[in-house]
């Protein structure tokens, strides 16, 4: 017994050994203050008269920071977050039901996934973004636009795992059910639901960038506001500094956003094996 | 040496004349007639790939006639055994892989056999409870299944099985994949479990010592097509433990007599392997 019961200890430390420590975290902080100096002293700042690149193409970072503030004061932050989050939450959720129905639909109809294969293929395959022009055809330059496009990126990432979800259910399992007495709504709820969400939300984090993109993208081809139409807006009157305030703040959402995901998907699949041990 | 019935004792599961043929054109079992009482521990012994788990899962229902064409008469109880039909709610089935939900805990992976037959909570958790301690899996209520070891598992999946008390419980080759120490261990509590119980349990493996361990009586099947080529009464006396019985020289001549019959099986098999 006390051989076993070192087994899960095992396990714990492995994970723990995961984290950086003090020492990493020091040079991290260093790097990144290394490169914003020499980006602030290459732009013409820290007084020291070098000017590697016009600010007009690479931007300051001071001044970037100062934009940002600016931005955020100035109660457009708050309106074009708005729109483009508003529009990338409404296409994944969308997306993200419509996927997950046809994936099971597709999962349980062998027929019908082989005569639509081709087509799911050939679509899954366009480059995603380049339905944007004819999507702002249809639906004009409001949010719907946006919408589209998101739902357009996140149907296909949440479609393919739950019909490979649906595919990988361990008929092991299924007997299992089935000889404790199970009918298909036990073999549904104790297998092949904890099997398709498993792979629902291994694709979280993908479809959730995804998300991002399409909606931010959707605003670049047409739009009136939004993240990606105020920062075209910016490249045309060569206002660079707001270009990169943007820049900063969707990398900023995107990490938050990229981070929560990563946390439910390991809350929820906290039942895996760590991955050094799935080889 | 054919086992003397026990007239009053009913029986339990009668197998009579049993053929199964897959559509592939594979015959896993020809004529295969053998009865087991109430409360008796038989051993099911033959080469592998001899037919042995084929008729485990023609007992439970879980062979379709999409699958195959099953001949002959399987009843449970008296109940008869069609394909098709859902297993019968008395029948247990520990399988060779320990088929644990990985989602679930341990606990709950215990649970999920009364949870389908629609045991109310507090009691499910009661016996799964009770049922761990048994098995000495105490501590370990709310680990995933990959966090412990592989006896562990099979500990949990011969718990799973046990806490919904079916009368009758098949077992296909449950240690199989365990190691000889953890192996002699997991025999002694399933025996230990089994005299406390009273279960019909129906015990296939390829392992002829494992056979001679465990069973009341031992069936040995020929090589594929699978038939019964011989049932020997085993004499030890109950309780038996595993490690004790393999030192005795009867256990040694009883497992050298059958070996006899059962090694011409077995290089029959290498032929075609």
């Amino acid at each position: 017994m006390a051989q076993a019961r070192s087994v899960p200890v095992s396990v714990a430390r492995r994970r723990s050994q995961a984290r950086p420590g003090a020492r990493v975290l020091a040079l991290r902080v260093l790097l990144l203050s290394a490169i914003v100096l020499f980006w602030e002293a290459a732009t013409g700042g820290l007084g020291l008269g070098w000017r590697a690149f016009e600010t007009t193409i690479v931007a300051r970072p001071s001044l970037i920071a100062a934009d940002f503030v600016g931005y955020a004061r100035s109660g457009l932050m708050v309106r074009d977050l708005r729109a483009t989050l508003s529009a990338a939450f409404l296409g994944l959720f969308l997306g993200a039901v419509g996927g997950i129905i046809v994936g099971l639909v597709f999962g349980y109809q062998r027929m019908l996934a082989a005569v639509f294969e081709p087509l799911m293929v050939a679509l899954n395959s366009l480059p995603r973004i380049t339905v944007a022009p004819i999507l702002i055809l249809w639906f004009g330059l409001g949010m719907t636009s946006k919408v589209a496009l998101s739902l357009f990126t996140v149907f296909f990432v949440m479609f393919f795992n739950t019909f490979l979800g649906v595919r990988t259910v361990d008929p092991e399992l299924v007997k299992a059910v089935r000889v404790m007495g199970g009918g298909p709504r036990h073999v549904a709820r104790m297998v092949v639901i904890p099997t398709v969400a498993s792979w629902i939300f291994a694709a979280l984090r993908t479809s959730v960038s995804f998300a991002l993109s399409g909606a931010v993208v959707g605003e670049f081809v047409g739009a009136t506001r939004g993240l990606g139409y105020r920062m075209l807006l910016a490249s045309g009157l060569l206002h660079t500094e707001r270009v990169f305030a943007i820049m900063a703040l969707l990398m900023l959402v995107a990490v938050i956003l990229v981070e929560i995901s990563r946390r439910v998907e390991v809350y929820m699949l906290r039942w895996r094996p760590p991955l050094a041990e799935m080889g | 040496m054919a086992g003397s019935p026990r007239e009053d004792d009913k029986l339990q599961i009668t197998i009579d004349g049993l053929g199964i043929r897959f559509h592939g054109g594979v015959e896993a079992v020809r004529n295969v007639s053998f009865t087991v009482r109430s409360g008796e521990f038989v051993a099911v012994v033959g080469p592998s790939g001899c037919g042995k788990s084929t008729m485990l899962n023609a007992i439970s229902s879980l062979i379709s006639s999409e699958e195959a064409e099953i001949r002959g008469r399987i009843a449970v109880d008296g109940t008869e055994v069609h394909v098709d039909t859902p297993p019968l709610r008395s029948l247990g089935y520990v399988f060779q892989r320990d088929t644990l939900f990985p989602w679930r805990t341990m606990i709950q992976n215990v649970e999920s056999g009364m949870e389908i037959q629609g045991a109310p909570a507090a009691e499910r958790a009661r016996r799964a409870r009770a049922l761990i301690d048994t098995v000495g899996l105490s501590g370990f209520e709310q680990y995933y299944p990959h966090q412990v070891s592989g006896g562990m598992r099979q500990r949990a999946a011969l718990i799973r099985t046990l806490a919904y008390e079916p009368q009758v419980i098949l077992m296909d080759e449950p240690f199989g994949a365990l190691d000889a120490q953890t192996r002699m261990i997991l025999q002694g509590e399933l025996l230990r479990i089994w005299a406390g119980s009273k279960k019909t349990i129906l015990f296939v493996t390829h392992d002829l010592a494992e056979a001679i361990t465990l069973g009341e009586r031992v069936i040995l099947f020929s090589k594929r097509p699978g038939t019964v080529t011989q049932i020997y009464d085993v004499p030890f006396p109950q309780p038996r433990d595993p490690i004790t019985l393999r030192g005795l020289s009867e256990f040694a001549q009883l497992h050298a007599y059958i070996w006899r019959t059962l090694s011409e099986e077995f290089r029959a098999e290498g032929g075609e392997a």
